[in-house]
């Protein structure tokens, strides 16, 4: 009954999104030797804390590296391989190790009847995906794409024979039409039928439901305040601080050498307001190191633009901004490129939500030179990384296009299958969670920066940053031409910093594959 | 404030840059007016119309590849007046004598159901970032800067000269065709008009064809505006509009146009000045921060409650509807003592069949939704208060409900106070807003007083949200509106089917304090005001302070249905739940159904609530028929809009609601069947009953009678 209700909400949906993304990227869990692990190990193998630390490495490294490195990681190292790292060739963190493999038996094929264990058949391990299909108040593909990188990464790993003589099969798909994610993930608690639960929306009701219930749930976590503290919930990135200062929006308007920045939010979105506020703490902290100041705040602009954004324009151009820094919606984005070509402005914009391919494209030139970061390694890099193969590799063979939310519904799949993994064939609800829980430098196979899932389900504050990443961790991208480029060297596209101290420092080029 | 140097440059651009916005506002406000004028319609359902004009357009121009003459003549020429002239022949015509009320909730139905049926026939999706294309080539990246200070693109042009030639066009149209006079006739009474030889019939026809073109031709050029085509934008754009239009008191085009413009200038310079004053002076920066995104309702609200002649300008009344017979009493009032009695076994029957089916049969998912659907049904008592009872339309008990809810929440998250506790803490403060609300808005009625109160909504939603001990801040940013289920006495209420009790318990509570208001003194006084303000003035009635008892009763009740509804989800929810949209559909559902009953909001309660899972996605068939579903279910949520528009289709032809109409129907049947029996067993002893107990009304008659919400 209430399409238009969704108008509305929707609107506070779009800014969450917006907000949720902006700020996001930074956050990662792992000691900076991480970079030189395989894809596959990164998540299990024992730290480099003792042996395998090249000794490059240890110098950039935080202090705690070692002793923060997690005992309990050795025993989830994966049974099949046992990997040791050579140091690498450079100075710099960014090489990729060399490394000898010795395979053992493989024991994600070893069967064990299981009773009592909701949605697992001997045949089969079921999982339920809710997600935004109908009444999308953004107009981008949400549910199918995000079900196109889940069933992809299901498909690959059926193709290896399973995991522990079972297929991987999504059983439910459920469109939760925008405000029907609580009723969702009532019928999957009901249901007993799906082991665990994987959602991708924009209203995440469920969320709580699904963790009260202790249903292993894998989301596209855009949303911090239905994640946070909520430890049967794994999410791409983990709850984040939004009001916290960061380095990589200053960083990126040292790149674009600009001198004068403006910050911009929508001023009916609390989130989006404190996304603008910290890009503006930022800018005033790290001033004095990237050479430029805060011309320009702005939090309170009309979500949607619908008056324009024409006097903001003229008031950055007046105060000579060269670099916009927002927290909105890529419809907006695209309002406020259009403004300023209509005024003549020329700035860089950084974009927190536009990694949309056919959006950019579709922008044509409007976007040259400006900046967007994905919270995972992007489509253009070029780092080697296998699970990044495996996914280009299997969308295509599945006819699929890549997309933001394929790749979110990959990593998603990958951190299920690897909790199941550590959890042995013996696998309950529990123990599954428990795997994941006890792992503290989750990369996803290196697609993310890492997560310290022991720490990391509680989100920080500037008062208290105990549980913040040790790494702050972005992908920039530069639009070019309706395309995108890494900013960093495609082989290593993350640009991280030490986040010991949030002190400034030049940033490292790395890369979490191998 | 002085000016500082080049001032004077500023506000010339400032102006230029708010004509933009302004001309699409003045756009919307003219076909409103337009609309209003024609039709007597408050025609929320425009930004509807133009939106599937302008669907219409982009499909063809961009995914059929057509050019932009026949596009345009197919979603402007055809579609557009085709449109407007169903919607006059199915739905408007019977409402023609209707209050301007029952004829808004039509249209608010129509303003979900048309974009979804559309997109429905067409499989047309908005895209993100496929900007609709003007009517002109290169609208949107050619520029003319004939001051040197601000672009005009040539889209905004052709829209700013559209508009000025509407306006003079659709002047001339009224001032000196027959056609506009009939039109301006037939709103005012078309039964007069009738008795001078006109057909009244004809001439709404054509007055729809041509407002629904209008809103094609709206739609088409304000398009371009949007990166991503979402009918949802089109409705935002009219609730912003009707602030023009409420300039020229619904029936001026020139002060429409002159509001529009306005408007959008207005902000524009606003936008301008008061960001570099408020950083010389900081105590305007809390002016800057909450009034910048609520403009357009600030000036509506002012508009609507600072300025005498709107309250001076009551909705066009017929001369002759004074041979329109009085609303028809409730069928409780008038049935049998013994249908009644069978009525209410049967009633408590049902009750606890369900109930009992719920509590042993049904899981997590069912208990969660009954609960929800009487919670629904409990917050849905406030409009059949407000609405049923005191005969006004508040379209803003939506922020009620989010007071209540938003105060269980601060409460137990500062204070750690009971959540039972903080809710009926909440009851009471949306009762003291309620009553205060009354007091500006105490000389507006009929549709004034819905704009107000949707204005009011819109405001609480842009700015009170945003304070922290409203909204939270950044205790809500970390953790959402988190709430706890209560423990009371020996029973945790974690449990939901023990919550379940709790909340059927509240709602038979309150279902019982709602007769008692209907039935006592206050239910006769709001009668007497909803019959005669001055009569019942003349009485001794004080209307002030009976609507402001009304205000406060309702509010009242919303604000406990809105707590209990962030206790049962643990969380409040807002977006979800409370928002400006959310409660003009609430009130549809109820008036659709019967405004003036506990049964309706019940059902409406439930409709809310139930209709997803029970029809669309065929829970409900899936369980009698133990899982055995036809092939087409779930249906597509699309639908449930559709039905919902259908349904209010229905409404138009019975006026007294759905519910009631149907229960008028059965007891004329029930009694008929009775009388018959009673004539067989005992010859004469029918027309003696009769004589006792009141007659029904003729279904028939009274679903002709449509002077009630």
């Amino acid at each position: 009954m209430v399409r238009a209700r969704k108008h509305l909400h929707g609107v506070v949906v779009l800014l969450a999104l917006a907000a949720g993304a902006c700020g996001n990227s930074g956050d990662g869990g792992a000691v900076l030797t991480t970079t030189t692990a395989p894809p596959e190990s990164t998540t299990t193998a024992p730290p480099e804390s003792t042996t395998t630390a090249p000794p490059e490495s240890t110098t950039t490294a935080p202090p705690e590296s070692t002793t923060t490195a997690p005992p309990e990681s050795t025993t989830t190292a994966p049974p099949e391989t046992t990997t040791t790292t050579a140091p690498p060739e450079s100075t710099t963190t960014t090489a990729p190790p060399e490394t000898t493999t010795t395979t053992l038996p493989d024991p994600r094929h070893e069967f064990v009847s299981l009773d009592g264990v909701p949605g697992v058949t001997d045949e089969e391990i079921r999982f339920a995906v809710i997600g935004l299909r109908s009444n999308n108040p953004l107009g981008t593909c949400v549910l199918d794409c995000y079900l196109d990188g889940i069933n992809s990464y299901f498909e690959y790993r059926n193709a290896e024979g399973g995991l522990f003589g079972r297929d991987l099969v999504i059983h439910e798909e459920l469109d939760d039409e925008l405000l029907q994610n609580q009723v969702r993930a009532l019928e999957v608690i009901a249901g007993e039928d799906s082991f665990a639960a994987f959602s991708a929306t924009l209203v995440a009701t469920g969320w709580g439901d699904l963790d009260e219930a202790a249903i292993p749930t894998f989301v596209w976590n855009i949303h911090a305040a239905e994640s946070a503290n909520r430890f049967n919930i794994f999410g791409h990135i983990p709850a984040m601080c939004a009001e916290c200062t960061q380095r990589h929006v200053p960083y990126l308007a040292k790149l674009a050498g600009a001198t004068k920045v403006a910050s911009l939010g929508y001023g009916i979105s609390e989130n989006s307001k404190v996304c603008a506020q910290s890009v503006s703490d930022s800018i005033d902290r790290y001033s004095a190191e990237i050479g430029a100041e805060m011309a320009y705040f702005n939090d309170d602009l009309d979500f949607g633009l619908p008056n324009g954004i024409a006097p903001e324009v003229t008031a950055m151009m007046g105060a000579g901004v060269d670099f916009i820094s927002t927290c909105m919606d890529l419809n907006g984005m695209k309002s406020m490129a259009q403004e300023m070509k209509r005024q003549g402005m020329d700035a860089v914009l950084y974009h927190p939500n536009s990694y949309n391919h056919p959006f950019v494209a579709e922008a044509g030139d409007l976007f040259e030179g400006d900046y967007v970061a994905p919270q995972f390694e992007p489509f253009e890099a070029d780092s080697g990384n296998e699970l990044a193969a495996a996914f280009e590799a299997q969308m295509a063979t599945g006819g699929r296009d890549l997309s933001e939310l394929a790749m979110i519904g990959w990593i998603n799949a990958h951190t299920a299958f690897e909790a199941l993994l550590g959890a042995g064939p013996e696998f309950d609800r529990a123990s599954v969670i428990a795997d994941m829980n006890s792992r503290t430098a989750w990369d996803a196979g290196g697609l993310i920066a890492p997560i310290d899932w022991t720490r990391q389900h509680v989100p920080t504050t500037p008062d208290d940053q105990s549980n913040g990443p040790r790494l702050e961790c972005a992908a920039s991208l530069r639009m070019t031409g309706g395309a995108m480029e890494t900013v960093a060297d495609p082989a290593t596209p993350w640009i991280c910093w030490d986040n010991v101290d949030q002190e400034w420092s030049e940033p490292q080029q790395m890369s979490f594959g191998g | 404030m002085v000016l500082a140097a080049g001032t004077g440059t500023d506000v010339v651009r400032a102006i230029l840059q708010g004509t933009p916005p302004g001309a699409v506002y003045a756009l919307v406000a003219l076909g409103f007016v337009l609309t209003y004028k024609t039709s007597g319609v408050f025609n929320l359902a425009f930004g509807a119309q133009a939106f599937v004009s302008a669907a219409m357009f982009f499909q063809a121009r961009v995914e059929w590849g057509w050019s932009t003459v026949p596009a345009l003549v197919l979603a402007v020429f055809v579609l557009a007046p085709l449109t407007g002239l169903l919607m006059e022949r199915l739905i408007f015509r019977h409402l023609r004598t209707a209050s301007a009320v029952s004829k808004l909730v039509v249209a608010i139905g129509l303003s979900v159901a048309l974009p979804s049926l559309f997109e429905t026939l067409t499989g047309f999706a908005g895209v993100a970032g496929r900007t609709p294309e003007g009517l002109v080539p290169d609208g949107a990246t050619v520029f003319y800067d004939p001051l040197g200070v601000y672009p005009f693109s040539r889209d905004e042009l052709v829209a700013l000269g559209v508009a000025v030639v509407g306006m003079l066009g659709l002047g001339a149209l009224f001032r000196f065709s027959s056609i506009g006079l009939a039109m301006r006739a037939v709103v005012e009474s078309p039964r007069m008009t009738e008795l001078a030889g006109i057909d009244a019939d004809r001439v709404s026809s054509v007055a729809w064809m041509l407002s629904s073109f209008f809103a094609g031709m709206a739609g088409v050029l304000i398009a371009p505006r949007f990166n991503t085509l979402m009918a949802p934008d089109f409705f935002h754009l009219v609730v912003v509009a009707v602030a023009a239009a409420a300039i020229g008191r619904l029936v001026s085009l020139p002060r429409a146009l002159i509001g529009g413009l306005g408007l959008g200038i207005f902000i524009a310079l606003f936008r301008t000045f008061l960001p570099r004053w408020s950083a010389d002076h900081p105590w305007l920066e809390p002016f800057q921060n909450n009034l910048t995104p609520s403009m357009p309702f600030v000036v509506l609200f002012g508009v609507l409650v600072l300025w005498p002649a709107i309250r001076r300008s009551p909705a066009a009344a017929d001369p002759l509807s004074g041979v329109d017979p009085p609303p028809p009493s409730l069928v409780s009032a008038t049935r049998s003592a013994v249908l009644t009695r069978a009525a209410r076994v049967f009633g408590v029957c049902f009750l606890l069949l369900v109930g009992l089916t719920v509590w042993f049969r049904g899981d997590v998912v069912w208990v969660h939704l009954v609960t929800q659907a009487t919670i629904m049904s409990l917050i849905l008592l406030s409009v059949t208060v407000i609405t049923g009872l005191a005969g006004q339309i508040s379209l803003c008990q939506g922020t009620f409900a989010a007071i209540g809810a938003l105060t269980v929440f601060q409460l137990a998250d500062r204070w750690d106070v009971s959540v039972l506790a903080a809710a009926l803490v909440g009851a009471v403060i949306a009762a003291v807003v309620g009553a205060l609300l009354s007091i500006p808005v105490l000389r507006l009625g009929g549709i004034w007083l819905a704009i107000a109160t949707l204005a009011f909504a819109f405001f609480f939603d842009a700015v009170m949200l945003k304070f922290s001990w409203v909204g939270g801040g950044d205790s809500a940013l970390l953790q959402g509106h988190r709430v706890p289920r209560p423990v009371l006495g020996p029973w945790d209420l974690a449990d939901d089917r023990r919550f379940l009790v709790l909340v059927v318990v509240v709602f038979a509570l309150v279902s019982v304090f709602v007769i008692r208001i209907r039935e006592g003194t206050t239910g006769l006084i709001l009668r007497g005001l909803r019959g005669s303000e001055v009569a019942a003035e003349s009485v001794g009635v004080s209307p002030a302070r009976a609507r402001m008892l009304a205000f406060a009763i309702s509010a009242a009740i919303a604000g406990l249905g809105g707590g209990l509804l962030a206790i049962h989800q643990e969380n409040v929810n807002y977006g979800n739940n409370f928002t400006p949209m959310a409660a003009l559909f609430w009130v549809v559902l109820v008036v659709t159904l019967s405004a003036r009953t506990v049964e309706g909001a019940a059902q409406a309660g439930a409709a809310f609530s139930l209709f997803n899972s029970v029809i669309l996605r065929g829970d409900g068939i899936g369980w009698i028929t133990r899982g055995h579903l036809p092939g087409f279910f779930p249906l597509s949520p699309k639908w449930r809009f559709v039905l919902f528009g259908l349904a209010s289709i229905q409404f138009a032809r019975h006026p007294e609601g759905l519910v009631e109409h149907g229960k008028r129907r059965a007891t004329a049947g029930m009694d008929a069947r009775l009388a018959a029996r009673r004539e067989r067993a005992e010859p004469g002893a029918a027309s003696s009953t009769a004589q006792q107990d009141p007659p029904s009304p003729d279904p028939s008659k009274v679903a002709a009678v449509g002077k009630q919400p």
